[in-house]
C-alpha cells in the first residue's frame, strides 16, 4: 500500500515537473528530433554546461577582443567594458574596502557570468543555465570555498577557528563556544545553500513566466484563428522584467559574495 | 531542475575557474591597469593645469605690477624731461640774454667809437670850414699849420665850455 502511494506521489511529481512550461532551446529541439543519436543525447544531458560554456566563451572573446590592446581614449565596446569593470571595482571597493581591488576579478567575473547566463534566455533557442541548480550550486560552492580559503589565509588557522568560535575573549565567550561554533558553522554552510537556491529559483521563475507568456500568446492566436506564424507576442511585456530581475539577481549574488568575503577579512567587525 | 549531479557541479566549477583565470589574466588586469593609468593621467593633468593656472595668475600679477611700474617710471621720466626742458629753456634764455647784453655792449662801444670818429671828423671839417671862412673874411692867408692850431684850440675851448655847461 505504502509502496503504491509512494509510486503515485513520485508519478504525480514527475507529471508536475513535466507540466512546468519551458521555452525550447536548440538542444531540446535537436533532442526531440534525433533523440536516439548518442551525441544529441549527450548534449541534452549536458545542456546546462554547454550553454554556460557558450556564455563563458562569448565573454572570453568579447573581453579579449576589447582588452587586448586597450586604447587610452576608449570608444564603442571598450567604453561599455570599462564602464562594467569600473562599476564592479567601485562596487567591490565599497563593500570590502581598500582591499577590494584584489577581489574585483573574482566578483566581477561572477557578476558577468551570472548576468549573461540569466539574460541568455532572451536570445531565441538559448537557455539560462542559472535556472539549473547544478550551475548555481557550483558557483555557490566556489564562493564558499574561496571565502573559507581567504579566511584561513588572512586570519591563519587559529584565527580562522577563533572566528568560527565567535572570537571568545572572556569566560562568557568561552562558555558560549559550544553554542557559537555550531551556529557559525551552520551559517557558513547555509550561505552557499541560500545563494544557490535564491538564484536558481528566481531565474527559473523568470524562465517559466516567459514560457507561460509565449504559450498564452500562442493560445490566444489559435483562439482568434490567426495564422500559426503570427502569435500574439505577450512575452514582450515580461522581457523588461526579465532584464531587471536578471541584473538584480546577478547583483545580489555578487553583493552577497562580497559581503561574505568582507566578513571573513581580519578588519571586519561583524559581532 | 532540483536534481544535483556531482559531475555537472564539478564541470560547472571547473568551467568557472577556467573563465576566472582567463578573464583575470586577459581582461581584468589590463582594463584595471589602463583605468588606473588614465585616472593617474587625468589627476596629473588636472594638477598641471591648476599649477599652470596659478603660475599664469602670478605672471599676470607680475606683468600688471611691471606695467604699473613702467607707467610710474614713464611719468617720472616725462616730469624729469619737462623739468629738464624748462631748465634748458631758462639756460637758453639766460644765455641769449647774456649774448644780447654782450652784443648790446659791443654795439654801444661801436656806436660810441663811431660817434667819437664822427665827432673827430666833424671837428676836422668844422675846423677846415672855419679856416676857410676866416681866410675869406680876413683875406689874409695864414699858413695852414698855424691856422689849424688856432682852430683846434678854439674848438677845444669850445668843447670844454660845453662840457662844463
Amino acid at each position: 500500500m505504502a509502496v503504491e502511494a509512494t509510486h503515485h506521489v513520485a508519478e504525480s511529481t514527475t507529471h508536475a515537473a513535466e507540466a512546468i512550461p519551458e521555452l525550447p532551446n536548440l538542444i531540446t529541439l535537436l533532442s526531440h528530433r534525433w533523440h536516439d543519436i548518442p551525441w544529441v543525447a549527450w548534449l541534452h544531458q549536458w545542456e546546462n554546461i554547454v550553454f554556460s560554456a557558450g556564455v563563458a566563451l562569448a565573454l572570453c572573446i568579447l573581453t579579449w577582443r576589447y582588452s587586448r590592446r586597450p586604447a587610452t581614449i576608449p570608444s564603442g565596446w571598450q567604453n561599455f567594458l570599462e564602464l562594467v569593470v569600473e562599476g564592479v571595482d567601485q562596487f567591490v571597493g565599497r563593500v570590502i574596502g581598500k582591499e577590494g581591488r584584489y577581489f574585483t576579478p573574482f566578483i566581477g567575473t561572477l557578476f558577468l557570468y551570472i548576468w549573461l547566463m540569466n539574460l541568455s534566455v532572451l536570445v531565441p533557442f538559448l537557455k539560462s543555465s542559472t535556472s539549473n541548480l547544478n550551475t548555481t550550486a557550483a558557483l555557490a560552492i566556489l564562493v564558499f570555498s574561496y571565502v573559507q580559503w581567504i579566511g584561513m589565509r588572512r586570519l591563519g588557522l587559529l584565527g580562522y577557528l577563533d572566528h568560527l568560535a565567535g572570537q571568545p575573549r572572556d569566560l562568557v565567550g568561552w562558555l558560549l563556544v559550544p553554542l557559537m561554533l555550531p551556529i557559525h558553522l551552520l551559517g557558513e554552510f547555509i550561505k552557499p545553500l541560500s545563494l544557490s537556491l535564491r538564484l536558481c529559483f528566481n531565474v527559473f521563475a523568470e524562465d517559466v513566466l516567459l514560457a507561460v507568456m509565449v504559450g498564452l500568446g500562442i493560445g490566444i492566436s489559435v483562439g482568434m484563428h490567426l495564422p500559426s506564424w503570427a502569435p500574439v507576442p505577450l512575452q514582450l511585456f515580461v522581457i523588461p522584467l526579465v532584464l531587471i530581475f536578471s541584473t538584480v539577481q546577478a547583483l545580489v549574488f555578487s553583493l552577497l559574495s562580497s559581503v561574505y568575503i568582507a566578513l571573513m577579512l581580519p578588519h571586519a567587525e561583524h559581532h | 531542475m532540483l536534481e544535483l549531479d556531482l559531475q555537472q557541479v564539478v564541470s560547472q566549477a571547473i568551467s568557472f575557474i577556467v573563465l576566472l583565470w582567463l578573464l583575470r589574466r586577459f581582461a581584468w588586469r589590463p582594463l584595471l591597469t589602463i583605468l588606473d593609468e588614465r585616472r593617474r593621467h587625468i589627476e596629473t593633468t588636472l594638477q598641471d593645469v591648476a599649477s599652470k593656472k596659478t603660475e599664469l595668475e602670478q605672471l599676470q600679477a607680475a606683468y600688471a605690477q611691471r606695467l604699473a611700474k613702467i607707467d610710474d617710471e614713464a611719468r617720472v621720466k616725462i616730469q624729469q624731461a619737462v623739468l629738464e626742458g624748462k631748465r634748458i629753456a631758462i639756460e637758453v634764455q639766460e644765455e641769449a640774454r647774456a649774448q644780447a647784453q654782450v652784443i648790446l655792449a659791443k654795439s654801444k662801444e661801436t656806436v660810441e667809437l663811431e660817434l667819437a670818429k664822427a665827432k673827430v671828423t666833424l671837428r676836422d671839417q668844422v675846423a677846415d670850414m672855419t679856416v676857410e671862412a676866416v681866410e675869406r673874411v680876413l683875406q689874409q692867408k695864414l699858413d695852414a699849420k698855424t691856422d689849424r692850431a688856432l682852430v683846434e684850440r678854439a674848438l677845444d675851448e669850445l668843447e670844454r665850455g660845453r662840457v662844463r655847461a
